[in-house]
């Protein structure tokens, strides 16, 4: 699929209007919870449930957008860096309620809301070619405090469904069965905690790296111009 | 001639310069002279290039071969490929480490399966597995010391590591499962034993008939290549087939093996080892495609008529 085709930039610009709109309305929940001074964790989720988790599955199109070359990213690493977000949403805030009364939860509300907003609207006034300088520093910069505000606050969810999962025995699968293999919810999400420690600084210096490339060569197209 | 030996990926960094080099020495004795200059760099430590980016050339290159295609006509770039270790060493580690991981969940220690396990009945499907288990990679050993010719030496040192954690990690998690006590038996009792144990054996014996064609199709001492073709012992008809039989029949071994157990982490070992032996044969595959203009049709790289 061209990406220059004026279908395709039509297409990528209402989805990312529309990512931006959906990650708007989380960051509202989060804004006027916050306002009000009850950041009661349970009615906030409640709020935000709808769409945290339909524009965070959403974003598995964007998988598809790379794998159809609509958008010049990997399609592995595209994966890879939602992932972890679906499980936090699928497999911890949703099966296990008591993890919603985590600092976790406004921890990954406030990052992820911050930084898809910004993301989306770059890439939307990007394809237009309109994207004011003020715009591409916020994209670039907002995630050094955001990426690990949300890494911290997907550890502390996790962290917090381990009691409960142990407790409540969730998607446990226990020996004896015919398959002779067990795998205990727990240990898993332990292990998926641990894949953090080398894939954390992995991302965050890589898209350190792409910061200092990105705004180095916006100031000299300025300077050119 | 005058050679200068700069650091890949770089076009500055000069690592040697080389005087009064003849045009007759080859890649091999280049890394020599690079070695004598700069000790850490041990000649399998050392890929030449003539493009910074380039593909490595041979040992058995000529300088004077390519003396034409050098940037300034005396540049050559060199990859550190990081410390080595010689594949012996390797194969021996990745092997050995199985043996004695399985065996340990084999003794039903008390820190894995606690108090009183070892005394539980065992069924006697978990004992053929440990003997089929135990075969596999003392045969494997004994053909690392015995049977390969390898073309070269050595491989990265990270590569032990990597291959240990691998080989290692599936050895104690197939045997934590089939050694525990509450295994299940296969569900359609001694017929699917059978089936599996009779397989299993049939699969390392044509593993072994690939390995002992594949060795005698390379005289000692050189490194010369010819197209594999069936010999007397049937096992080897599937050369017919596929490039890479002895994957082929290493993976049958594996399906087999789970077959007999009827344990899925011995089904997902199967996987994992499919999947890298087919990138491995694929890439073989490719290249005895381009080595011989004559290499047959049919042949497919590990799986017979698919792929």
């Amino acid at each position: 699929m061209n990406r220059n085709h004026p279908i395709a930039k039509f297409y990528l610009i209402l989805y990312n209007l529309f990512q931006f709109a959906g990650w708007g309305m989380v960051l509202y929940g989060l804004f006027t919870a916050a306002k009000s001074g009850d950041l009661n964790h349970k009615k906030l989720y409640e709020n935000i449930r709808l769409p945290l988790l339909f524009f965070q599955t959403l974003q598995l199109i964007e998988v598809v957008h790379a794998a159809i070359k609509l958008v010049p990213s990997s399609p592995f690493l595209t994966f890879l860096q939602i992932i972890s977000r679906i499980v936090v949403c699928w497999a911890i805030l949703e099966p296990v309620p008591e993890t919603r009364s985590s600092v976790g939860l406004l921890l990954i509300l406030g990052a992820w809301g911050l930084a898809e907003t910004t993301r989306y609207l770059y890439y939307a006034l990007n394809i237009i070619n309109l994207v004011p300088y003020i715009l591409t520093w916020c994209r670039y910069s907002f995630f050094l405090v955001l990426y690990p505000a949300g890494v911290s606050g997907e550890l502390l969810l996790m962290y917090a469904a381990l009691g409960p999962i142990k407790q409540r025995e969730l998607l446990f699968f226990k020996l004896p069965n015919p398959l002779n293999i067990s795998f205990y919810t727990d240990y898993a999400v332990m292990a998926f905690m641990a894949s953090y420690i080398p894939f954390f600084p992995k991302l965050y210096f890589y898209m350190v790296s792409q910061r200092g490339k990105s705004l180095a060569k916006t100031t000299s197209t300025k300077k050119t111009k | 001639m005058e050679l200068e030996i700069v650091k890949s990926g770089s076009n500055e960094t000069v690592i040697a310069t080389l005087f009064d080099v003849s045009p007759s020495s080859k890649i091999r004795d280049i890394k020599k002279l690079i070695h004598k200059q700069k000790k850490s760099l041990y000649p399998d430590r050392q890929a030449l290039r003539i493009e910074p980016k380039g593909k490595s050339l041979d040992d058995d290159v000529q300088l004077k071969s390519i003396s034409a295609n050098l940037k300034n006509s005396k540049k050559l770039f060199l990859k550190d490929l990081g410390p080595q270790i010689g594949w012996k060493t390797v194969f021996f580690w990745e092997y050995f480490g199985p043996l004695i991981c399985y065996m340990v969940s084999y003794t039903r220690p008390e820190i894995l399966y606690g108090k009183g396990a070892a005394t539980k009945p065992m069924h006697q499907v978990v004992h053929y597995a440990a003997v089929c288990w135990s075969f596999h990679y003392i045969k494997r050993i004994l053909e690392t010391l015995f049977v390969h010719r390898f073309s070269h030496g050595t491989m990265p040192l990270f590569n032990l590591f990597k291959n240990c954690s691998y080989y290692w990690g599936f050895a104690f998690y197939i045997g934590y499962y089939v050694n525990h006590p509450l295994y299940t038996p296969p569900y359609f009792g001694s017929l699917q034993i059978n089936i599996g144990l009779l397989g299993f054996i049939l699969s390392e014996l044509g593993n072994f008939s690939i390995h002992i064609a594949l060795r005698n199709l390379r005289p000692p001492g050189t490194r010369e290549r010819k197209i594999p073709v069936p010999t007397g012992n049937p096992f080897t008809t599937l050369f017919n087939f596929v490039s890479c039989p002895n994957y082929t029949y290493e993976a049958y071994s594996w399906i087999f093996f789970t077959i007999l157990t009827q344990c899925l982490p011995a089904g997902l070992f199967t996987a994992a080892g499919l999947f890298q032996m087919t990138l491995w044969a694929l890439g073989k595959h490719r290249n005895y495609k381009k080595e011989f203009s004559n290499y047959p049709r049919g042949r497919k790289a590990i799986i017979p008529f698919l792929l």
